[in-house]
């Protein structure tokens, strides 16, 4: 379906507008064969996501070493979780100052509205984490107004996803089909590509991430049940003990201890799937990097078993 | 919002970790994130939590040391050693053979097959080693291919070396293999004609005859001239110009099968050639449209004429009309009639070749314009006449009069992206970008060619002037939008003079960051002429303004669209 036209020039991509949980739940990249074919992040609901535009209040930045040098990497909360972005050194210097900027204002402790247009990023590691990013073009500090407004631009857009995903459920995946049934051109390949390697999605939950951004938006009081609510933003995020908090430490043992923590909490009897007990370390200020490995290093301890694939369970 | 129990749990989860803090300054914070930023507790609660941990002194966030995955460049297998990952290097694809494999519990789509080194073959010696596929990229490793691989890792099993390729590996192809290698999909199922419009390939339809026309074309090498067939054909969903280069026995109101046939673009027209190995007949179906009802279909409006289209028919009311006489380049003296036609989707100019019974001083007057031509200059059509038999001036409007002038027609962006280039229009997206270039530039006064820093400037006639530079999008769409001067004045509400003097002191950049943070997300309107061509689009504005903050999305008009409550 890639480079099925002769152009040489690929046309500038579209900020596609979307919350957070979108982004961090595709695991598919899809790039054409050309050298400089664009790359798109498929999301469930079959956006291709080449530039994403996103807003959320800053919860981290931070710089790091790297052998290519210095890398600012940071993360931003919206109603429905977190996205990632990275500043490399061969971003332009403008953006380095601006997040530098941002990082003394975030040091003093003062909430920062972001909003980034940038290039989406997935990464793979060989033994399957997959990330999803964002390497920012542009950062823009915003209002309250402003985040308002990018929230209703990215519930209306997800809407629209979600109708024409389920409209496209119920057809003959081909373009053709498609076509007729009046699937808009910018939704149809994603959409047929995502059918093909997720299958059957349920998009509810993206539909609860819209009116939880809509309630925010109104400025309404969501719910006065604060545990309910971290449920239906993290999905299955559990709060950290308070003792897991103070000790926390980022050693192999540290991460270890939390993982048997959540697996230990939220075993039902048929283990706890990969990405939970990823989103839940991840909400404790874990890399992903380290608790891949750990989990690995207790599979081979034999600490954990993973009976059913991306499931783990803690040995008898 | 001003319910304090609201934030009862979110100011005890970080009471009890960080005890010693005080809970009216915790409710406090909690309240500023909701009431200043629209920042609900259970979303404030790590930066909340963060903000009391530092200011306790408990916690000085440090993450893991981090380092990148450094890229292993090779040209020859002999220089890979068992334990590398990462490999980048350039390879022939001898074999791609798949198969498909359990794989930690999942059926996978897998292949195997050879690489050999060095594919330009600059060292002489080429060896070939085995590679897995595990990431289902077959599609770029046709047999013969000259591919980049970024990622791979290598595999050693019982001392023998081969490469895996895995999901994350990058795979560019620099030089494409055997067609023939590859599998030939067949393209006998007919599409439908929009359909087909939108592909340039082989492609096969069932259409309906709208209208043939032999004629006699010179050959492009002088040898003398060749007889075609054009025409158009029509299904239900739309009309397409077709060429035969071979004889073509059918005739109007035939209903006839395509296949075979080759769609190739005539300027942006797409057009449905007819060739050698396209294989025509005769089609039976009772229940397909007529073609008095597909002809319908072939009635244009302004917004949808294209460069190149021909045989168009369209309805408009043409509100200028002025002769002007030119030398061609033969010497010869000539004559032509321009003016300007407006429908509700827009404005377009018209030029005649002939001489047309229209009195200057009657405008506006609305024409039905039958198989006219379409050409296009600097992104504006231009429909062309070649004889009075092509126009008939009608009594009634089809519509109400068309409002011109200062008036622009709304169309979404979508729209605007999706067709050819159109005047008069009126779009709303958000800015995404700022272009770095935009503030004071220089231009040669003669060709108004833009001159840049390194640029030969050495007799030109140097002015100054004034352009600013955006990119626009709405999320399905998005167009460069350039503002010259005076719409630029009119957009900073200054004038020039004060710009250029605003830019020398603080400086561009600051100038361009200055308009950054005005307008990055930001929903503005612009009015003028939007150019599309294969790079996409572009926008010359007349007028940009920004769309007032009451006018903006509200949550209700969004829960209504999608019956949300």
């Amino acid at each position: 379906m890639y480079g099925n036209n002769s152009r040489k020039i690929s046309k500038r991509q579209t900020a596609v507008r979307l919350f957070a949980q979108e982004l961090s739940d595709s695991t598919l990249l899809r790039q054409g064969s050309g050298e400089f074919d664009p790359a798109f992040v498929i999301t469930k609901l079959g956006a291709k996501v080449n530039r994403i535009m996103a807003a959320g209040l800053l919860e981290r930045i931070e710089q790091r070493d790297t052998t290519a040098g210095p890398m600012w990497s940071g993360r931003l909360r919206d109603t429905s979780g977190l996205f990632f972005f990275t500043i490399g050194s061969f971003q332009p210097e403008e953006l380095q100052i601006i997040a530098e900027e941002i990082s003394s204002l975030h040091e003093s402790g003062e909430p920062i509205l972001l909003l980034i247009v940038g290039k989406s990023s997935l990464r793979t590691t060989e033994d399957g984490g997959i990330f999803t990013g964002i390497r920012p073009e542009e950062i823009i500090v915003i209002d309250k107004k402003m985040y308002t407004q990018s929230l209703l631009d990215a519930a209306d857009a997800t809407m629209r996803r979600i109708h024409f995903h389920n409209d496209a459920m119920s057809l003959e995946p081909n373009e053709m089909t498609y076509t007729k049934a009046g699937i808009p051109d910018d939704l149809r390949e994603g959409l047929l590509i995502a059918r093909e390697h997720y299958g059957e999605v349920d998009s509810e939950i993206y539909a609860l991430s819209v009116m939880r951004a809509l309630d925010v938006a109104e400025g309404g009081e969501i719910s006065t049940d604060y545990k309910q609510n971290q449920e239906l933003s993290n999905q299955s995020i559990i709060e950290p003990d308070s003792e897991e908090i103070i000790e926390v430490n980022q050693s192999n043992e540290g991460i270890s201890k939390i993982i048997e923590n959540i697996i230990g909490k939220m075993d039902q009897g048929e283990g706890v799937e990969y990405d939970i007990i990823m989103s839940n370390c991840e909400a404790r200020g874990f890399e992903r990097g380290p608790v891949e490995e750990v989990l690995d290093q207790m599979c081979e301890k034999e600490i954990l078993v993973e009976e059913q694939f991306g499931w783990y369970k803690i040995s008898k | 919002m001003t319910n304090e129990n609201y934030y009862d749990e979110a100011v005890k989860a970080i009471m009890e970790e960080i005890p010693e803090v005080k809970s009216d300054e915790v409710l406090k914070e909690f309240q500023r994130y909701h009431n200043d930023f629209g920042i609900p507790p259970e979303d404030a609660m790590r930066s909340v939590m963060r903000k009391f941990q530092v200011q306790s002194g408990k916690v000085v966030e440090k993450s893991p040391s981090f380092t990148t995955r450094t890229n292993k460049k090779v040209k020859k297998f002999n220089e890979l050693s068992a334990n590398d990952k990462n490999i980048e290097m350039e390879v022939e694809v001898v074999s791609n053979i798949p198969f498909r494999q359990m794989v930690r519990g999942e059926e996978k789509d897998l292949a195997y097959g050879q690489f050999k080194d060095d594919p330009w073959g600059e060292s002489g010696e080429r060896e070939s080693w085995k590679y897995t596929d595990w990431g289902n990229h077959k599609e770029h490793l046709l047999p013969g291919s000259i591919v980049r691989i970024e990622g791979a890792s290598v595999n050693e099993y019982q001392g023998r070396m081969s490469l895996n390729i895995n999901k994350s590996t990058r795979i560019i192809i620099l030089q494409k293999g055997d067609e023939n290698a590859q599998t030939i999909i067949p393209k006998n199922e007919p599409v439908s004609i929009i359909t087909a419009t939108g592909i340039e390939g082989n492609i096969s339809v069932i259409g309906r005859v709208l209208s043939v026309k032999a004629t006699t074309i010179n050959k492009k090498d002088g040898s003398g001239t060749m007889d075609i067939v054009k025409g158009r054909i029509a299904d239900d969903s739309g009309v397409i110009g077709f060429v035969s280069w071979n004889s073509f026995e059918h005739k109007s109101g035939d209903l006839i099968k395509i296949e075979q046939g080759q769609i190739r673009k005539f300027r942006e027209t797409p057009e449905l050639n007819i060739g050698k190995y396209t294989k025509v007949e005769q089609y039976h179906d009772a229940n397909f449209p007529n073609i008095t009802e597909l002809n319908e279909l072939n009635n244009y409006s302004i917004s949808k004429l294209r460069d190149g289209a021909r045989d168009v028919t369209i309805t408009a009311q043409l509100q200028t009309w002025e002769m002007r006489k030119f030398t061609s380049n033969n010497g010869e003296e000539k004559t032509v009639w321009s003016g300007e036609l407006v429908d509700p989707t827009g404005r377009c100019k018209v030029s005649s070749w002939a001489e047309l019974p229209i009195i200057g001083d009657k405008l506006p007057i609305t024409l039905k314009l039958s198989d006219v031509r379409i050409r296009a200059w600097q992104g504006i059509p231009d429909v062309t006449i070649d004889s009075p038999e092509q126009v008939v001036i009608l009594d009634e409007k089809p519509w109400g009069d068309v409002e011109v002038g200062a008036n622009f027609v709304e169309v979404t962006l979508p729209e605007l992206a999706s067709g050819g280039s159109r005047v008069g229009v009126e779009t709303t997206a958000s800015v995404i970008s700022v272009r770095d270039d935009s503030g004071i530039i220089w231009r040669d006064s003669n060709t108004r060619k833009v001159i840049r820093e390194n640029d030969d400037t050495e007799g030109l006639n140097i002015i100054k002037d004034l352009r600013l530079r955006f990119v626009i999008d709405d999320g399905i769409s998005n167009c460069s939008v350039i503002l010259s001067k005076i719409p630029s004045e009119k957009f900073l509400e200054m004038e020039f003079e004060k710009i250029d003097q605003m830019i020398k002191s603080e400086g561009k950049s600051h100038f361009v960051n200055r308009l950054k943070t005005r307008l990055i997300g930001k929903p503005v309107i612009v009015q003028g002429r939007s150019i599309s061509d294969e790079q996409g689009m572009m926008f010359i504005a007349e007028n940009m303004t920004e769309v007032p903050q009451d006018d903006w999305k509200k949550p209700n008009a969004v829960r209504n669209k999608w019956g949300l409550m």
